[in-house]
């Protein structure tokens, strides 16, 4: 890597043969990256500036083989660190990669700058908070076999029995119990977004279909808010431990808040 | 597949004595969870891959309403011990919190898919997880589940 970019500088970054440009996201100009913040290449990574808006980004070698767990830890790394500063930042796709410096202002910056900059204004003090809720292991199918007569005797019909004599009766079973659960689901989910989505700016759920799933959403929360979301979750957690247990994960920058442009 | 260096920031730990966890730190599983498929789409102006990447693009999510899956919830019903769901105590649960080692196949659809993302080197980290595609469908399932299906 022979790129001499320095950060107040995008234009010194060099991009060579075999090089390519990974955008990070996109965040204000005047963005202060924190310090020893280690990037994909080794070293923080570089704000590419263009009026009020900069991208974010490194220079790095194309083929050294990629997709690894270290480069998706390092990327939300990177983007949640400079969200966890309080800054605006709109994460890119991971993978997003342009081929020069130049083509980062010329298509990507240029033609949105107007959009970024308004997109950023929006997500300023803000950040991504996101609860999961799953149910304790098996809590909800058991619950489905002691509630649904159905089930329980098409369970009993086909638990031991060879599996090719009761392929169809095991399809049903699972049809019914795959059913069962998304209503319970849903049951359980609703009281829960309403209350944790109270003190949130913005919200989206995210659909799950495991069997031990109950909900994830993703909240956009002002600063402010967070310590009422905290307690909002903890109430709920306290309340349904016996069945359920939550996590709540955050700041992070604002994956699920990003529209497409 | 490299060996990750960032273990060290996949570790969890709880705030406090509460019911809520609040890991402070991302482990690989919720990392890909909340940033796959997410982010801003500039693919319009992408010029170069890098190699290795395109497996991170395809879309892992898996059809759920399948036959397969059917099958799959089937075989966790079965597998259920009701006797032992019956007798767990407050204890047991909050135990089986933390640990959630048993992991059945109705969970591993997903894992399965991560695996192949990532390599399998992270089963203690990859708890299961199934979503349905929102927006648009899986794009062709995987050539192992169509050889299973075929079998």
């Amino acid at each position: 890597m022979t790129d001499t970019a320095d950060a107040d500088s995008g234009s010194v970054l060099t991009v060579e043969a075999g090089q390519a440009c990974f955008v990070y996201g996109i965040v204000p100009a005047a963005t202060r990256l924190p310090e020893d913040l280690a990037g994909l290449a080794g070293h923080p990574p570089q704000l590419l500036r263009h009026g009020d808006v900069a991208a974010l980004v490194d220079v790095v070698d194309v083929d050294r083989g990629w997709g690894t767990r270290g480069d998706l830890l390092t990327y939300s790394h990177v983007v949640d660190a400079v969200a966890a500063g309080g800054q605006p930042v709109l994460p890119a796709r991971f993978g997003s990669v342009l081929a020069s410096t130049d083509e980062v202002t010329a298509e990507l910056l240029e033609p949105n700058h107007e959009e970024f900059t308004a997109l950023l204004d929006g997500l300023r003090g803000r950040s991504q908070y996101t609860l999961r809720v799953r149910y304790q292991p098996d809590v909800a199918l058991a619950e489905v076999v002691a509630e649904r007569a159905d089930i329980a005797a098409l369970r009993e019909e086909t638990r031991d029995q060879p599996e090719e004599v009761t392929y169809h009766a095991r399809i049903r079973l699972g049809e019914l119990v795959s059913d069962a659960l998304a209503q319970k689901r849903s049951r359980d989910a609703e009281p829960i977004i309403d209350v944790v989505t109270a003190p949130a700016v913005d919200f989206r759920v995210r659909e799950l279909a495991g069997k031990d799933d109950v909900v994830e959403v993703a909240l956009l929360m002002d600063q402010a808010a967070v310590p009422a979301l905290e307690k909002a979750a903890e109430a709920i957690a306290e309340q349904g431990h016996d069945r359920m247990r939550m996590q709540l994960r955050g700041p992070s920058a604002p994956y699920d808040f990003v529209p497409e442009v | 597949m490299t060996v990750d260096t960032s273990e060290s920031r996949s570790t969890t730990s709880r705030r406090g004595g509460g019911y809520l966890d609040r890991p402070s730190s991302s482990s690989l599983a919720d990392v890909v969870e909340l940033i796959l498929d997410k982010g801003l789409v500039i693919d319009a102006y992408v010029r170069v891959s890098l190699v290795g990447i395109e497996i991170l693009t395809i879309d892992a999510r898996i059809v759920i309403a399948s036959v397969d899956t059917y099958l799959r919830f089937a075989e966790a019903t079965n597998r259920l011990d009701l006797y032992k769901q019956g007798g767990k105590d407050l204890g047991d649960m909050m135990g089986s919190a933390t640990e959630s080692t048993a992991k059945g196949k109705t969970e591993g659809v997903l894992t399965g898919a991560k695996n192949a993302i990532m390599g399998s080197d992270d089963d203690d980290e990859a708890e299961g997880h199934e979503s349905r595609p929102q927006r648009r469908p899986a794009k062709k399932p995987t050539q192992r589940r169509k050889q299973q299906e075929d079998a």
